[in-house]
Formats: C-alpha cells, structure tokens, sequence
C-alpha cells in the first residue's frame, strides 16, 4: 500500500518537472529528420520560441529548412547544457574539439539563424581564434568567400594596409 | 503551416550561407586591431564590417574620453572623427596633446594601447631652473613646445612620475607604456 503512494507521488513530481509530452516541440531539420525537444529548449531558441508565441503555442512542429540533421543535434546539446547551467570551458573545448571548420561555420549560421545568443557568441570567439593572425586568402577559404573586389580595388586596399602584413601566419598550404 | 514556412524560408535558404556583416564585425572585433584592418580585403562585406564602430569601439580604450576631451585637440578630434575606425587610426598616427601641454597621448597602432609620453617640464629634473646646468629650447622636431637642454653637469638626475589606475596597469590587455621625451643631450659635448 505504501509502496503504490510513493510511485504515485513519483508519477506526480515527473509530471510536474515535465509538464507534458503533448508540450514537446518538434523540430524538422533541412533534411526531414525530426527531432523531439523539451519547451525549455525551444526557448534557448528565439527565432523558434517567438514562432511558437506568434502562434499561441498551437504549432509544435517548426521546420528549419536551414539546419541539417548532422548540425542541429550539436545546437540541442549546447542549450541542453546552458539550460542546466553547465556550460564550461572544459565542456566548450569538448565541444569545438569535436568540429572542423566547415561545422563551426555551419553552426554560427544555425546559431544566428535560431539567434541563440551564447553560442553564437562562444562560436564567433571560436572562429576568431582561428583566423587570427592568418592571411587573407586563409579567411577566404574558410568562410567559402568569393573575392568580390577587382584587382585595382584590392590592390589599392592591400597598399593602403601594407602595416597589417606583417608576420601573419603562413597558410600551411602551397600557394604563393 | 508547414508549406508557408517553407515558401518564406526558401528566401531564407539564399541568405543562409552568406554571412551577415553584424556576425562579421562581432568576429572581428573579437580579433586585433591589425587583422580587422588586414581582413577588410577579404569582400567587401568584410570590409564594410571592419568599419563599423562596434568594432573599434571595443578597441579603443574605454576611458579615452576622460583622458582627451579636456585638450583642445582631443575634443575637437571626438566632435570631427567621422567614425570609431578613424578616430583608432588618427590617435595611432597622432599624439594628442594632454594636460596643459605636459604630456602625449596615443594608442600603439597594432594593439590599441595607451602610450603616455612625458615632456621634459613634467619631470623633475634636478638643477633644470638653472641656465649653468640646463637650458630650455625649441625643437621644431618636439612635440612639445620646450625641450629641456643640457649644458653642464657634475651629476645626473630626472624623476619622471605618471599615475594610472590599479586595475589598468594590473591587466595586461589595458596595459600602458610611458615614455620620457623632452631631454636633449646629444649635443652636450
């Protein structure tokens, strides 16, 4: 007899942590996989909290045509691990262990696309420390940047920054 | 539902991979002062981040206006800087003059810290009132407009003194350099 009320307290203080399954909000990535998130973490996201607010939390599923499967589990663990209070600079170095250039990129346009302000500010740190100090031709293959001036332009500008060439970083690339 | 976020989103799709110059500037400005200059090559949307004044807002020293406004020079170079980037590049280029012409200031151009200089009559230079020992000229090539010279000398002596705030000269970021300048002795002999 006891033993039934303490696992219907239990039942009670899970579904008062968890206010409801039907509450779950579904996120649709790019390539039709769906992910199933917590409310709380739909707020970490403000582009898709202020959709579900505009529609008076009836819509639960919100496509993101812009994030794909590979990249949207890495935002959801981020805002599971800021919800929880638990982002550190052991967990972030973890994390940025784990992408290369091309998934950071990815994911600062994710985090700016859903606006999520903390990871876009810990990736923005992120890229800058890698291309700090490196050459022009560098950023531009990093960030996949056409060169939209024309020579004339870019000469003129080259000569009028020749004070920032100094001791950059080689590109560990043959290239002249 | 579905169908109309996507019809918006398709717009979306075509502005995803470019990246928008507010996320530029807030990398750059993240960087130093000589990759924000050197990376304005890159595209032009680069380059018309490296110019925002977010970016060199947080170069610049945030007491700066506490320390030039009072000079004549210095609160004329606020009003007329037509952005943070240039008001940067003009205070690494020219000293301003300071405290009643006592001393310059200026921001060491690859780092964006202060540099203090010193002229001679703010330091103390012992047995300086005494035309025997020092005499005071004009140097066109000074910035200041008396340079102390020294003619004779049995013995030596220059205090020069600068206060800043604990906390300024304890971080290294903020960190300043002071300079004596004003003391000519090449030509002594």
């Amino acid at each position: 007899m006891a033993e039934e009320v303490s696992s219907q307290m239990n039942s009670l203080s899970i579904s008062e942590t968890n206010p409801s399954s039907s509450a779950t909000i579904s996120l649709v990535s790019g390539d039709d996989i769906v992910f199933k998130v917590e409310p709380t973490i739909a707020k970490e996201m403000e582009t898709v909290q202020s959709f579900i607010d505009e529609t008076d939390g009836k819509i639960t599923t919100i496509p993101l045509p812009n994030i794909s499967s590979h990249d949207l589990p890495y935002v959801i663990e981020y805002c599971e691990k800021s919800i929880a209070g638990k982002i550190t600079k052991e967990f972030e170095a973890e994390f940025v262990k784990k992408l290369n250039n091309e998934e950071v990129k990815e994911l600062f346009l994710a985090a700016n696309y859903l606006n999520i302000k903390k990871l876009l500010d810990f990736l923005s740190q992120v890229i800058a420390d890698r291309i700090a100090n490196k050459s022009v031709e560098y950023v531009r293959r990093y960030f996949g940047i056409e060169n939209d001036f024309t020579p004339e332009e870019e000469a003129k500008l080259r000569e009028e920054l020749a004070w920032t060439f100094t001791g950059v970083d080689p590109d560990d690339e043959d290239e002249n | 539902m579905a169908t109309e976020m996507k019809t918006e989103s398709e717009e979306e799709k075509n502005k995803i991979d470019v990246l928008p110059e507010e996320c530029i500037a807030n990398i750059l400005l993240l960087t130093d002062p000589v990759d924000s200059c050197k990376f304005s090559i890159v595209s032009k949307d680069f380059c018309s981040a490296s110019e925002s004044d977010i970016v060199w807002e947080h170069f610049l020293p945030s007491d700066l206006i506490s320390i030039i406004s009072e000079s004549q020079s210095g609160s004329s170079l606020l009003a007329t800087s037509p952005s943070k980037k240039s008001l940067y590049l003009t205070l690494s280029d020219n000293p301003i003059i300071i405290d009643n012409g006592k001393k310059s200031f200026q921001l060491e151009k690859q780092s964006g810290k202060k540099i203090y200089m010193l002229s001679a009559r703010d330091l103390s230079i012992t047995w300086g009132d005494t035309p025997t020992y020092w005499n005071w000229i004009i140097l066109p090539e000074s910035r200041f407009q008396e340079v102390a010279r020294l003619r004779y000398v049995w013995w030596f002596e220059i205090y020069g003194k600068i206060y800043g705030k604990i906390n300024e000269i304890k971080d290294t970021k903020n960190n300043f350099n002071v300079l004596l300048s004003g003391v000519c002795i090449k030509d002594m002999f």
